[in-house]
């Protein structure tokens, strides 16, 4: 098996970078939730970091060899804003329960990615050690 | 760092959480007033929230810059709604009928508005400790 070392750090680097900026915008929906109109925020980023995987054609260096790292070039994450009604009668949109759970979500996420990283160091520290770490 | 401006958000939600319990607070304190500096009873305060935009959004490179940077309190409105005319031909502010001009605030209503402050509060509170944790745990890297 090739040790394809980048290829964890670039991909967990996106997710955390697309983790980091949904934080932010939950931050800023529950900090919202009294603002008369507000409309809230969503981040996307799994779909597209799924489509960056699964089709390389988007990558901006060339790849020659199967081994090769290749850099992504958009964005790894897309803020949109949700503009439907909701169902408060000052037009905001945020729902604090739904918010909440995302939260919970994007949290344990980034932790995972966070322990994946340091799995994966680790591993690397135990080869470059000659199996003796 | 992205994590950082999370915590001011959550922040700025705090101070407008706080200075919406201010006014209530202040509302039921002030329930049974007559006289005020401007004259004629005490008159309900309700402070209008308004979104914080980020201006430099679109010359950066970053799109979570799109986002905006939390919440302000964008002015505090005072109630037009007419005193309420309470019999009282004892007081010393009543007037010629015998009626006196209280404040017109509703008890419940201001307690309705507390607990949705209170809660709102914790619920920044939350997202506070959990971006709080999400960069301690970004620290352990490595």
């Amino acid at each position: 098996m090739a040790l394809k070392m980048g290829h964890t750090f670039t991909v967990m680097e996106r997710y955390l970078d697309g983790a980091t900026a949904r934080q932010k915008a939950i931050a800023n929906n529950i900090s919202n939730v009294n603002t008369p109109g507000f409309k809230r925020y969503l981040v996307s980023f799994e779909d597209k970091l799924h489509n960056a995987q699964e089709n390389p054609k988007k990558q901006v260096l060339k790849i020659t060899q199967p081994e090769h790292i290749g850099f992504i070039k958009d964005e790894s994450y897309e803020v949109t804003r949700d503009r439907s009604a909701g169902s408060r009668a000052d037009g905001n949109n945020v729902d604090l329960e739904q918010e909440m759970t995302l939260m919970i979500k994007t949290n344990l996420y980034y932790n995972g990615a966070i322990k994946q990283i340091n799995k994966k160091i680790a591993m690397q520290k135990y080869i470059y050690s000659d199996g003796k770490g | 760092m992205s994590l950082i401006s999370s915590l001011d958000i959550s922040c700025s939600g705090l101070t407008g959480e706080k200075t919406r319990m201010e006014l209530i607070a202040r509302n039921i304190a002030n329930i049974e007033v007559t006289r005020t500096a401007s004259g004629g009873p005490y008159r309900r305060k309700v402070a209008v929230f308004k979104e914080v935009l980020d201006n430099a959004a679109n010359q950066s490179q970053d799109p979570s810059n799109i986002i905006g940077s939390g919440v302000s309190v964008y002015k505090i409105l005072t109630d037009t709604a007419p005193p309420l005319m309470v019999l009282d031909p004892q007081h010393p502010d009543a007037n010629a009928e015998g009626y006196v001009a209280k404040p017109n605030i509703n008890l419940a209503n201001e307690m309705v508005d507390s607990i949705a402050a209170s809660r709102s509060y914790g619920a920044n509170v939350t997202v506070l400790n959990a971006t709080k944790s999400m960069a301690d745990k970004a620290l352990t890297i490595g």
